[in-house]
């Protein structure tokens, strides 16, 4: 089906949009706030007031970056390109269950917010049992994981009833592609919701004394890897569906373009394990095992690269590029709602080589629980896919508000992209190196009693305090730009879904086949996590009781 | 890609040498530490001619035994670890020492001490309030 | 509709009268950059692996 391209959006689901974007931006500002005091406070420059904690502010930070900002701005994007490539508008009963999603989450992460800067909730976003928060805290995060769970029956809802009606037609791309990340998130929270409520909720009233901590950790980290892919694919939604129109080109391949997107559902999850390649309590073979599946998830990603090269090609060869490179000069680069995708594309070029070297079994031993390690996750979800974000506002608020974007506004984004790159260029940078160096992550103000080993380690906490505070700027002006794009003058922007190119194979059908996807993808997680899991259950040695320890 | 896979494949065939630490799944009662051998008097001890074991115990916030060890250059360490209370880590920086301590495991890892001078063992897993300080060191002659 | 279901054709090999706008060497080059960006970091940290053993 066709939309006509400046078809205006619908006005009820762009409240609904605007809803999710603005919360997500809030969450980036205080969330922001938070990082870069931190940077400061680890580069020797300010110590925090009495009643502050760094450990409070740093588990602020990370559940409101890694979970509020994202969660949000990725459902709100996803309700958007539903509504516009699945009849043009949501059903109301899709358009409720948005609603009910916000509701819940934005209760949850109410009351999260306020035990956290209560100082009852210091157990950072991984909440690592048994270090043990007030209750309140893990019903928070429940509600804001129970809340995702109605958005996403909402997307499911509107493409089941799409399916119907259009007599099982491939879908549009946009919302395949949203399908695949919220069955991807539900699979994934399963782990987490798990944990949360059996084990520590009942642990944390005392109604039950002990907690199995490795098989809390085992099911956290079930939850923890997908969650990085539940981030990356509505990146890679813009940047094979949205990017090719921005850029006056095609889209390569519809079929590539799918399969990778199913290779993420199938190899997310099977593979917890390489964030706990240096635990006890796991036996060797399923930590190897889970590596080779995690190398596996790499595929979908090159296969991205190979897709986005070619559709650069393409498009600026049609444009009469000549020469190895010359389809670079034909891309808009002057235009924020590409490049700032872009910088976040170039960007992931080093973050996924850190990744790979993360996952490498014993290599791991070089970098976890280093510095290096929160370099790795500032360039994917903090560059590649914020920047990602960010570019898309520019074209979303205007698109679902009735507003165009002004050339002032656009130079100001790419401004502010420059700002984001150069700050975490040298924050990010510094923590690759001091990581290498044995620098550890999640750590507050120290010299280990001026041991050499940390005094070495100074210079690059500066730096990474530096790199924050200019990262914060570029908060600043991105909180900026989006205030001013929702009072940006009046009229009708398009909301850019790229076409496929005549070149394309055709899509087999078999790539929208959801019984068989979702069979290969339970009987890879069984295959990955039964054994194991049998064994933390059944193991007889007593859990441990709660602390609290800040 | 599949340069890459087999690149990680070679290294695990020589992985019985250079495998992930916590080879062995050693499990004890996180409650009754301070009661259960070796943990019952963290110590080092001298076990072969330039080989030792180091039975050790984390907690909020440092490492038991409180009193310096001090190997000669040259020596191999086998640290067995467990935490008395919540998740730590157990970090030598410049070496591949790298471990989580959990509570309800036994850490294992071993590492040849060539050159002398003062490591620094940290806690490079959040554990609290004083998690920054939490740190001791190993002195090699 | 968006996708057309033209006759297909091999994304990579370019054929004669299409070859200009088929071309995709720049992509190739630009893996092959990628692939070695990958081989160099990783083998990197894989020696100081070694190293510190």
């Amino acid at each position: 089906m066709t939309d006509s391209k400046l078809s205006t959006f619908d006005r009820k689901d762009g409240s609904l949009v605007i809803a999710h974007v603005l919360f997500a931006f809030g969450a980036l500002l205080i969330g922001g706030i938070a990082g870069m005091l931190q940077g400061m406070v680890k580069g020797g420059t300010i110590t925090l007031p009495a009643g502050i904690g760094y450990y409070e502010l740093l588990t602020a930070h990370g559940v409101l970056m890694a979970l509020i900002f994202t969660t949000y701005f990725i459902i709100g994007f996803l309700y958007s390109g539903v509504s516009k490539t699945l009849g043009g508008s949501l059903l109301p009963i899709a358009r409720k269950l948005g609603w009910w999603g916000y509701l819940l989450m934005s209760a949850g992460t109410l009351i999260g917010v306020v035990v956290i800067l209560l100082g009852k909730a210091s157990v950072l976003y991984t909440f690592y049992a048994p270090m043990k928060a007030s209750p309140w805290f893990y019903i928070a995060l429940a509600l804001v994981v129970i809340g995702s769970w109605l958005s996403g029956y909402g997307i499911f809802y509107q493409y089941r009833k799409w399916r119907k009606t259009n007599n099982g037609k491939l879908s549009p791309l946009f919302a395949f592609m949203s399908v695949i990340t919220m069955l991807l998130w539900q699979i994934a929270t399963i782990g987490v919701a798990l944990e949360v409520v059996v084990q520590l909720i009942p642990w944390s009233f005392g109604w039950v004394e002990t907690v199995n901590v490795v098989l809390s950790r085992t099911l956290f980290w079930f939850f923890g890897h997908p969650l990085v892919y539940f981030w990356l694919l509505p990146a890679y939604i813009c940047w094979y569906v949205v990017i090719p129109k921005i850029i006056g080109g095609k889209i390569f391949s519809d079929a590539l373009a799918r399969l990778s997107f199913v290779l993420f559902l199938l190899f997310s999850i099977p593979v917890g394990f390489h964030h706990q390649l240096m635990e006890p309590g796991i036996s060797h073979f399923w930590k190897y095992l889970q590596v080779v599946l995690t190398f596996m998830v790499v595929i979908p990603s090159l296969m991205t690269a190979f897709s986005l090269f070619a559709t650069f090609e393409q498009s600026g060869r049609a444009k009469g590029a000549k020469g190895l490179f010359g389809w670079v000069k034909f891309l808009p680069w002057k235009d924020v709602r590409f490049f700032a995708p872009f910088m976040g594309m170039l960007i992931f070029i080093p973050a996924g080589a850190g990744g790979l070297i993360n996952a490498s079994n014993q290599m791991n031993a070089v970098v976890h629980n280093t510095l290096w390690v929160t370099g790795h996750f500032h360039l994917t979800v903090a560059t590649s896919v914020a920047l990602t974000f960010f570019g898309i506002t520019y074209w979303l608020i205007p698109a679902v508000a009735g507003r165009v974007l002004t050339p002032r506004l656009n130079k100001l984004g790419i401004v502010q992209t420059i700002i984001w790159v150069v700050g975490m260029f040298i924050m990010s940078g510094g923590m690759h190196i001091v990581g290498l160096l044995g620098s550890p992550r999640r750590t507050a103000y120290n010299t280990y009693d001026d041991h050499p080993d940390a005094i070495l380690w100074m210079p690059y906490h500066v730096a990474m305090a530096v790199g924050g505070i200019i990262l914060f700027v570029g908060v600043l002006l991105l909180i900026y730009n989006v205030v001013a794009l929702l009072k940006a003058p009046k009229g009708e922007t398009e909301y850019p879904l790229g076409e496929v190119s005549e070149h394309a194979e055709p899509t087999p059908k078999y790539l929208e086949n959801w019984k068989l996807w979702l069979t290969v993808t339970v009987v890879l997680i069984l295959v990955a996590y039964t054994i194991p899991f049998i064994d933390l259950i059944g193991n007889t040695t007593p859990g441990s009781p709660g602390y609290v320890t800040w | 890609m599949l340069a890459v896979f087999l690149l990680v494949l070679g290294i695990m065939t020589f992985g019985t040498g250079f495998a992930p630490p916590n080879e062995h799944i050693h499990r004890i009662d996180p409650t009754k530490v301070s009661e259960t051998p070796p943990f019952d008097k963290p110590q080092l001890t001298k076990i072969g001619e330039n080989e030792y074991k180091a039975a050790m115990v984390a907690y909020a916030f440092g490492y038991d035994p409180a009193e310096q060890m001090e190997i000669p250059a040259g020596a191999t360490v086998h640290f067995e670890i467990t935490s008395s209370d919540v998740v730590h880590g157990f970090q030598i920086p410049g070496t591949n020492v790298n471990v989580m301590v959990t509570p309800g495991e036994i850490s294992h890892v071993s590492h040849t001490f060539e050159k002398p001078g003062e490591y620094l063992i940290l806690c490079n897993e959040y554990c609290g309030i004083a998690h920054e300080m939490m740190k001791t060191t190993i002195v090699v002659k | 509709m968006h996708e057309d279901r033209s006759a297909s054709k091999s994304h990579g090999a370019p054929s004669a009268p299409e070859a200009k706008e088929q071309s995709l060497k720049g992509t190739f080059a630009s893996v092959m950059l990628l692939g070695a960006f990958l081989a160099a970091t990783w083998i990197g940290v894989f020696i100081l692996f070694v190293a510190r053993d």
